[in-house]
This record gives C-alpha cells, sequence and structure tokens, in this order.
C-alpha cells in the first residue's frame, strides 16, 4: 500500500477545476495593470516629455503596481483572494463534496496544501506577469531607473502579501464555519475585530472618562493597523509602494503565520458533519457568540450615538446593551436558523449581556479610579504641563508632524510636588463638576477664568500617563511664573529657541494695524535679532505674558520640511545670505512670536532696521466698523455708555447684539478705535473676561478683529 | 478485512453509530440493510475515513483508516450523491481517479463506458442522475481498490444495468482480491448479490451473518393445529419472532432450523405443517419489529 502523491499534478488539476479564478484574475489584472499603466503614462504626459527624475510620478507609479494609487487594482486583489480562499475550500461546506474530497487517499494536510497552493498560483502567476508587463510599460516610458527598481519590487511583494493576508483570512473564515453565509461573517468579523477590539479602549475611555487625553498613543492604538487584517491589508499597499516595510512587514509575517497555521490545524480538525452547520466547531459557539458580542455591542452603541450625534454617556450605556441584545440574537438565529430556537443558548447570551454591562458599570461609575488617579510623587520622574492656552500662544516647528511639539515639554524634577498638587486642584474642579467638557459646553462668560491642561506623568517606571483636567487661570500662571524661574525650561518652552535661525528663510513683522512688512535682512542681521528676541524672551515676566497687549509680532519663514517634522530635504536648498522678503515655494510662515514693550533689545533692533510698529490705528485708514455685543455684556449694561456715546437707538443696540452692527461715520468710528484692543491671547488663555468685539474693514480691503473694551 | 471495534460516532444529539464491534471479510459481497436513519452511511463514511469515530476504530487490513493514505488508497467509497467537477466529462474524472487511486485501469473504464453508452465527452452535468450513478460505479470499480463501499448506488440503476454491475462485482471478485460493501433499502437486489449481511438499527448492529447462514436460522412456518393446548405449547417451544394467525391458520417467523422447526411443529399433530424460507426483506422487518421498529406504527 503507497500513497505518493504528486502534488504539482494535483495543483494542476486544482487550478483547472477551477479555471474561471486563473482567468478572472488574468482578465482583470491584465486591465488594471499594464492597461491602465499605460493608459496613465499616456495621459500624465500627453507629450511623451517622460521625466525619470520626476519622482512624483515614480512614487504614483510604484503604487499602480499593487493598487495603492489605484483603488480599482487594492479592490480586485481583495477580492480575488476572497474568491481564491471560497472556491478553493467550499468543499468543506458540501456534504458530496467533503464525502468526495475526504474519502481519497490523501490526507487532510495534503488536501489543504494543495488547494491552498491551486488558489494562490491562481492569482500570483498573472499577477507577475502583468507586473511585468507593467514595469515594461514604466521602462519603456522612462519611469522606471536601476535605482528605483527595488522599490517596485517591493510594491510586488507587498501585494503578494496583502493577497495573502485575505487569502488567508478567508481560508480561516472557511475553516471555522459549515456554510458560505457564516464563511462571509467569519471573515468579516475576523478583518475588523481585532480594530474593534483595539480601537475600543480609546473610543470608551474617552466617551467615559472625563480626564482622558489622547495624546499618548496608547500600545492598543498602536497595534490596530498592525494587526488588524483589513488596516494591514491597507498599510501593506501603502507602505511597500513606498519601499518602506520596517514594521508593516515584521506585522504581516506574524499574521500570516497565525492564520496560516490556524486554519492548517482547523483544517486537520475539521468535523466532517460540519457541512450545513453555522459553526465547524459547535462546542466554540458560545465563546465566539461573547467574544463577538461583548466589543461589537460597545462599538455598536458607540457608533449608533456618534450618528445620531449624541455621544452622552449614558445613551452609549443604553444602546450598548441594547446592541448585546440583539447581536445575540442574530448570533443565535445564525447558528440555529429558527427564530424559535433563539433562546436555547440562553446562558452564553446572559453571560454576553452581562460582560457587556460589567465593562459598561466600571467605566461609567469609574470603579478603576481612572479620573483620579495621580501617581504618587516617589514614583514620578518629571511632569508635562500643557494647558490649551499654548496651542494658541505658541507655534514650534514641527507643527504638522504628528506629534505635538508642545508635548515634549516637561517641567524640571523639583516641580513635580508642585504640579502634582496643581494636578490635585484639577481632579478637585473634577469632582466638583467643573470639567472639561462642562467648560466647552458653558457660554463664554462662564467658562473664562477656566483652562483646561494635559498632564503627562512620567513615571519612573518608563510609562507615560496623561490626563486632562480644568483648572482656574490664576493657579495655571502661578505655576508658569514658578517654572519660569528656570532657564532651561524657559528654553524648551518658548519657541524661538527650536528654531535654527540659519533655517529662517524670511522675516516679517505686524502689528495691530494687521499689517505684515517684511524686513530686508541680510544674514548676520537676522542672526542678531533672533538673539535680541531670545534675550528678551528670557527676561520677560508671565505676568507680562499674560495681561500686557503686544505692540507686534514676528513672523519667521521657514522651509516646509521644518513644519512637518520631515527629515530635511536636501534637494530644498535655500539661499540664506540674503533674506526673502515674499512667500517662497515650499515655505510656512510661523507666527506668535509677540512683542510686548519689555522687549527693549528687540525694539531696538527693530528700529534700527528701519521697523517701526505702531501701537494704535490711524483712524483715517479705516473706511468701516462693525460692533458686536454679546447679549450677557448688553444685559449686564457693560456698554452703556459707549452705545450712548456713539449715539445708537435701542433697535441699534440690537443689531448689534444679534447680527453685529455696521457703523461707517468718521466719529462712530473714532470713537470705536478709542476703545480697541489687539485681540491677543495670552500665555495662560484669554486675556478678557467677555467677548464683545469690533471688525474693520481698512481702506486697503482688510478685515481685521479687535476686542472691544 | 475490515474490522470495526467498539466504534462510536454522535452528531450533537443523535447517536448515529453506538458501540458497534463487526467484521467484513474480504472477498465476500457485504450488504448493509437498515431502517432509515439507522446510520448505514455514518457507518460507510467511518469505514471510509471521511469521519473520524468518537471512540472505537476501524481496521482495515489490521491498519486504522483514518488519515491514513495508504490504507484509503485500497478503498473507494462511492456516496449516494456522487460528486463530480462542475465542468467535467468522464474522461476528466477518469484521470482525476487515475491520479489518486495508482492502479486504476484506463483500459477497462474506456471499454466500461463503451458498453454502458456514457459518452466521454459529454459533460458529467448533463446526465441523467441514473447515468451518473453508473458512471460512479464505473470509476468505483476501475479504481482498482480492494474494497468499494457503495452507499445506496444500486438505487437508480435500472434493471439491466443493475445486473450487470452484479456481473462485474463477480467478474472482479475472480479476478482479484475485492470486497464490495454494498448499502440498500432494496433488500431484494441484495439478496442476489450478497454473501452476507449486516442488519443496522438505531445506530448498532442486529445481526452480522452469512446470507445463507441468516436463512438457514430464520424461517417461516404456517400450520393449522386443532388442539388449542397443543398449539399453545407449539408456541411456548419455538422462538417466535412474530405471529399471525388468520382463522384456523396460525403463521410464525420463528427463529431456528428450519428442519428442526418442522420437526416440532409436526409434534404438535398438525392439519397442515409447512416451512418457508424468509426473504431477506422479510427478515428485516421481522429482526427490526422485535428491536421495535413496527410498521404497524407507521400504518396506525
Amino acid at each position: 500500500m503507497t500513497s505518493k502523491i504528486s502534488y504539482i499534478k494535483f495543483i494542476l488539476s486544482d487550478i483547472r477545476h477551477r479555471a474561471w479564478l486563473p482567468v478572472l484574475s488574468s482578465i482583470s489584472l491584465f486591465l488594471l495593470m499594464p492597461v491602465y499603466s499605460l493608459m496613465y503614462i499616456d495621459s500624465t504626459y500627453p507629450d511623451s516629455g517622460i521625466l525619470a527624475e520626476d519622482d512624483w510620478i515614480f512614487s504614483v507609479f510604484s503604487g499602480l503596481l499593487n493598487g495603492n494609487s489605484f483603488f480599482p487594482l487594492a479592490v480586485a486583489i481583495f477580492i480575488l483572494a476572497l474568491l481564491a480562499a471560497a472556491s478553493g475550500f467550499s468543499y468543506l461546506h458540501s456534504r458530496e463534496k467533503l464525502d468526495f474530497y475526504h474519502s481519497l487517499p490523501l490526507r487532510r494536510g495534503q488536501s489543504f496544501l494543495i488547494s491552498y497552493m491551486g488558489g494562490f498560483l491562481s492569482f500570483l502567476i498573472p499577477y507577475l506577469i502583468c507586473a511585468f508587463l507593467s514595469l515594461a510599460a514604466g521602462s519603456a516610458g522612462g519611469i522606471i531607473t536601476e535605482e528605483n527598481a527595488l522599490s517596485c519590487a517591493t510594491s510586488i511583494l507587498g501585494g503578494i502579501a496583502a493577497f495573502l493576508l485575505v487569502y488567508q483570512a478567508g481560508i480561516l473564515a472557511a475553516v471555522l464555519t459549515g456554510t458560505i453565509i457564516a464563511q462571509t461573517a467569519a471573515f468579516l468579523v475576523l478583518c475588523v475585530y481585532p480594530e474593534i477590539v483595539l480601537s475600543l479602549f480609546t473610543t470608551l475611555k474617552e466617551t467615559f472618562y472625563e480626564t482622558s487625553c489622547s495624546v499618548i498613543v496608547s500600545l492598543p492604538e498602536r497595534l490596530t493597523d498592525l494587526v488588524s487584517p483589513i488596516e494591514l491589508f491597507d498599510r501593506l499597499l501603502h507602505d511597500s509602494a513606498t519601499a518602506d516595510l520596517t514594521a508593516s512587514l515584521p506585522a504581516c509575517l506574524i499574521v500570516l503565520a497565525i492564520l496560516a497555521a490556524a486554519a492548517y490545524i482547523l483544517c486537520l480538525f475539521y468535523p466532517s458533519e460540519a457541512a450545513g452547520n453555522a459553526l465547524a466547531f459547535p462546542v466554540t459557539a458560545p465563546f465566539f457568540k461573547i467574544f463577538i458580542c461583548i466589543p461589537t455591542a460597545m462599538c455598536a452603541g458607540f457608533l449608533a450615538c456618534t450618528l445620531a450625534g449624541v455621544v452622552e454617556p449614558d445613551w452609549v450605556f443604553l444602546l450598548s446593551i441594547l446592541f448585546a441584545v440583539l447581536l445575540c440574537g442574530l448570533i443565535e438565529y445564525l447558528y440555529q436558523q429558527d427564530l424559535r430556537l433563539l433562546l436555547k443558548n440562553w446562558r452564553s447570551s446572559l453571560i454576553a449581556i452581562g460582560g457587556v454591562l460589567l465593562v459598561l458599570v466600571v467605566m461609567r461609575f469609574d470603579l478603576t479610579g481612572y479620573d483620579t488617579y495621580l501617581p504618587d510623587e516617589s514614583r514620578t520622574a518629571s511632569v508635562g504641563f500643557t494647558p490649551d492656552s499654548f496651542y494658541s500662544y505658541f507655534t514650534y516647528p514641527g507643527q504638522y508632524s504628528a506629534e505635538a511639539p508642545e508635548l515634549r515639554i516637561f517641567a524640571p524634577p523639583e516641580d513635580t510636588g508642585m504640579l502634582l498638587e496643581l494636578a490635585q486642584k484639577g481632579i478637585d474642579n473634577l469632582e466638583a463638576g467643573i470639567t472639561p467638557k462642562y467648560i466647552n459646553g458653558e457660554s463664554y462668560e462662564e467658562a473664562s477664568g477656566y483652562v483646561s491642561a494635559i498632564f503627562q506623568y512620567r513615571l519612573k517606571s518608563g510609562r507615560t500617563v496623561a490626563r486632562r483636567y480644568v483648572l482656574r487661570q490664576e493657579d495655571i500662571l502661578a505655576t508658569l511664573e514658578t517654572l519660569c524661574q528656570n532657564e532651561d525650561y524657559r528654553r524648551d518652552l518658548f519657541p524661538i529657541f527650536h528654531i535654527n535661525p540659519k533655517d529662517i528663510l524670511a522675516v516679517s513683522t505686524c502689528d495691530i494695524s494687521g499689517e505684515e512688512n517684511a524686513l530686508n535682512l541680510t544674514a548676520k542681521q537676522r542672526d542678531a535679532l533672533i538673539n535680541a528676541y531670545r534675550e528678551d524672551v528670557l527676561a520677560v515676566s508671565v505676568d507680562t505674558l499674560q495681561n500686557r497687549a503686544p505692540v507686534g509680532e514676528l513672523l519667521f519663514t521657514l522651509p516646509y520640511w521644518i513644519m512637518s517634522g520631515d527629515k530635511p530635504d536636501p534637494e530644498m536648498i535655500f539661499p540664506t545670505e540674503t533674506l526673502y522678503p515674499t512667500y517662497y515655494p515650499n515655505t510656512e510662515i510661523i507666527r506668535y512670536f509677540y512683542i510686548y514693550p519689555e522687549y527693549e533689545n528687540t525694539l531696538a533692533l527693530l528700529e534700527e532696521y528701519g521697523c517701526v510698529l505702531s501701537s494704535s490705528i490711524p483712524e483715517d485708514t479705516i473706511s468701516e466698523a462693525r460692533l458686536f455685543l454679546t447679549q450677557e455684556s448688553y444685559n449686564a449694561g457693560i456698554f452703556d455708555s459707549l452705545l450712548q456715546e456713539l449715539s445708537l437707538s435701542q433697535t441699534e443696540a440690537e443689531e448689534a447684539v444679534s447680527n453685529g452692527l455696521l457703523l461707517s461715520d468718521r466719529e462712530q468710528i473714532r470713537l470705536l478705535a478709542g476703545r480697541i484692543s489687539w485681540d491677543t491671547p495670552g500665555i495662560a488663555g484669554q486675556r478678557w473676561e467677555n467677548s464683545d468685539s469690533v471688525e474693520l474693514t481698512y481702506k486697503s480691503g482688510r478685515t481685521c478683529n479687535y476686542h472691544l473694551q | 478485512m475490515i474490522e470495526l471495534k467498539n466504534l462510536d460516532k454522535t452528531f450533537r444529539h443523535i447517536h448515529a453509530v453506538d458501540h458497534v464491534t463487526a467484521q467484513i471479510q474480504s472477498g465476500m459481497v457485504f450488504g448493509l440493510v437498515g431502517s432509515n436513519g439507522a446510520g448505514k452511511s455514518t457507518l460507510m463514511r467511518l469505514i471510509s475515513g471521511i469521519l473520524r469515530p468518537d471512540s472505537g476504530e476501524v481496521l482495515v487490513d489490521e491498519q486504522p483508516v483514518y488519515e491514513n493514505g495508504p490504507v484509503k488508497s485500497e478503498i473507494c467509497f462511492l456516496s449516494d450523491s456522487p460528486y463530480f467537477f462542475s465542468t467535467a466529462d468522464t474522461i476528466r474524472m477518469r484521470e482525476y481517479y487515475a491520479m489518486c487511486y495508482p492502479n486504476f485501469d484506463r483500459r477497462l473504464f474506456d471499454s466500461l463506458i463503451k458498453k454502458f453508452r456514457l459518452e466521454p465527452n459529454r459533460k458529467i452535468s448533463t446526465f441523467s442522475k441514473g447515468m451518473k450513478k453508473q458512471l460512479s460505479l464505473l470509476l468505483g470499480l476501475c479504481s482498482q481498490t480492494r474494497y468499494l463501499l457503495c452507499d445506496e448506488t444500486f438505487d437508480g440503476l435500472d434493471p439491466v444495468v443493475r445486473q450487470a454491475v452484479k456481473s462485474l462485482f463477480a467478474s472482479e471478485m475472480m479476478k482479484r482480491d475485492f470486497t464490495p460493501v454494498i448499502s440498500s433499502h432494496n433488500l431484494r437486489e441484495l439478496e442476489d448479490i450478497c454473501d452476507s449481511v449486516g442488519l443496522l438499527h438505531k445506530g448498532k448492529f442486529l445481526l452480522t451473518r452469512d446470507l445463507d447462514q441468516i436463512k438457514c436460522t430464520i424461517c417461516k412456518l404456517q400450520c393449522v393445529i386443532p388442539d388449542r393446548s397443543r398449539e399453545q405449547q407449539l408456541i411456548r417451544s419455538l422462538h417466535i419472532l412474530k405471529l399471525e394467525r388468520s382463522g384456523s391458520l396460525l403463521t410464525l417467523t420463528v427463529r431456528g432450523d428450519r428442519g428442526e422447526v418442522l420437526r416440532t411443529a409436526e409434534a404438535s399433530e398438525p392439519l397442515f405443517a409447512e416451512v418457508l424460507p424468509l426473504t431477506l426483506e422479510e427478515i428485516f422487518i421481522s429482526e427490526t419489529e422485535v428491536a421495535g421498529y413496527d410498521i404497524k406504527d407507521f400504518i396506525y
């Protein structure tokens, strides 16, 4: 008795039995790869003026090989993988086919390998041929060079890996189930389940916890697009097209290994009697129900609230329970295919609903003490303190990068105790009902005096924990006053110390009139101005930064890569000896470098360079003004005297409250011009208790907003 | 030889095969009969290695079948609803079977499909149900495996083809070591072809014996005994499976040797006594009735 089999013959036979698959792969990939590539090259360069050095066209072209730049190709790869998995392993869902295949003198492992390879080769061979044809088209068009050929190879590799990811998830879904409907449902679950579970951590925290803030990317968040097949599919296509597979390739290999091992092992033990049942292994039914139901119900509850625009914890709570009940019914129906048997496995349904309830109760009533968490000083290495006011007061280089520069600033270790005390005040406010959500929902006047702030506790264990509290403005100012006594902290805090003067391409100023004036400086003058500004910043008091109105601001033009936090682009060479007074391509203007009257060094240099900052607005430059009053100010009669001076009727005053009142009388404009102030924020938030304002329209056509005093 | 040792299989709450122990001798035609849902197909699928037993084991030539490629290459299972590739013709199926079963006899297959008038290049999907069964049988036969398991494969064949297949089986058994195992509801057909039968009921074998032996050990006695007390004495002295009375005519299905039963009846001085052999169908009905599967339950 021998059973030597020829795998090649069996695989070829398998491909022949589902010949439609390689045919479909060939036709769809041929149209979507070489044909589309030719069309794209032809339409991009209609005059055949191909530029081999054009990185952009190459990056697009490498994406055409795996669908990263051409969505229909990505969809085709996804669908072909799904069809290959479904057709290759559909025999598991039919008793006739199962009897036939399992009665053959082949071990199940051999049958698995034959079907697996049959489906894979049905895609791989047409894909490689089409990729080769696309490369030939690109090469003929001058897009492919020796340098970027490697990127094309990784792009093709990424396409194959992405196919395998969906293919193996499809196979695993097939061996877990006994019908095509259950297989489809299982495939969807396999694809999105990791993402649902991992993203739920953040979603629930943000919904139920008042102090939650997403400034630190947690491990589940980092894993989301590396363990979820659907996310990984997308990321693989992107990363391989850009030849950066450092994170996604190892993740993909791990996920592929897990999927393949699970599918193979389950296939070995697949019960032949499972065909026609929802699940291949009935013993797993309650576990699947519980593990699917708990995260999905909460996710659905949150999603429903988001769609309804009411993301309130109580509604999320109620809807999650409702979805848990519905999901249990739905899953049980899929299992039993009989409405009368929905309560048959009531114990697992009860556990699933109870599980949802337990998680929600723990979060809703903060049984873990998340919101009141405060680390012990002895366990805390340092604390990062970032009031929200910093976001409107400072602009840092790297502002457009994923990591906010503000959040990299940590206080000196000796101030840890003081910051923990401040955090405790935040917790006290929280317990008194003053929360970030509360102050965001209240009117300007009621919320004024409060600022929300992020605390990052860097623990000695290496972990960093972040919380957001609401603090009184004066507490923040007192803390900043102490912190700013440390010069190193000031150097960390003020953006001017984060800028390399040599990167500055142009310097401008702006004053209360809102008009920007470019300074015609030499590099030496620029460096001197930066140094003077730094000296002033190191000396200025926190009180000035909060309560004084600036006389002007400096604006710097920087290469874009500095703002985006990318690596320096060697090809983006800017002359630095002569500064550019105007906008230059691939640059960005960074502003809010306020100049206060105390900034003597800066003001002296500006004067030397011929720049005079005006602290008042010449009335003759204004064409009209629009007055905006808040209902609260109007009711309180704060501006009664002004309204009298302006000789406004009650109807006109009400117009100013509702829509804003347009004034063009010179006397009225003169009066208003004397009552306005440059509407700049302070370091710890708004400088004013009211938000009444005046919008001035200059004769030049510009409009600027000012605070009404 | 196929040995079933305490074989057990349960599907959820259905005990399909209940601790079955039996032997199927090589070189004989074994018939598997049983009521609907008795577990015939399950037993066939266990023997052919499709299903994994919950407990017990199936040994073919002293080796376990499940996941044993070399052993399975000596077994060909023909399902009650045969499967063919969707676009295949007979030639493609022949090649696939030849790939799976190394001893597949292409020449025999080609000659047989001609004799059975099955067009070689016609799509199997256009075949009638009977033609598909014929093709399935021919593929199984030409696989040249030692064991051919036919799960109700004979049902649906016309009498001529059925007779031809029986002849083919006989011819193959003459030529080589060949053991067909046939399950069927058509007991009259099995009676003609089987050397031994296994009667399965509710997952258990009620009996497994040579057909001749079965026929010798069970018979039908028809007699008229005028004396009531002698009649009662006769009834008590026989191992009666079934008793029917029509006027003074007593019809008894009796377990025991035919000659001995007749001698016992004649000792009761009957007016008339005759011992008749039972058909397989009658044996089936009697045995299953004893096991609680009574036709009256369906009628009344």
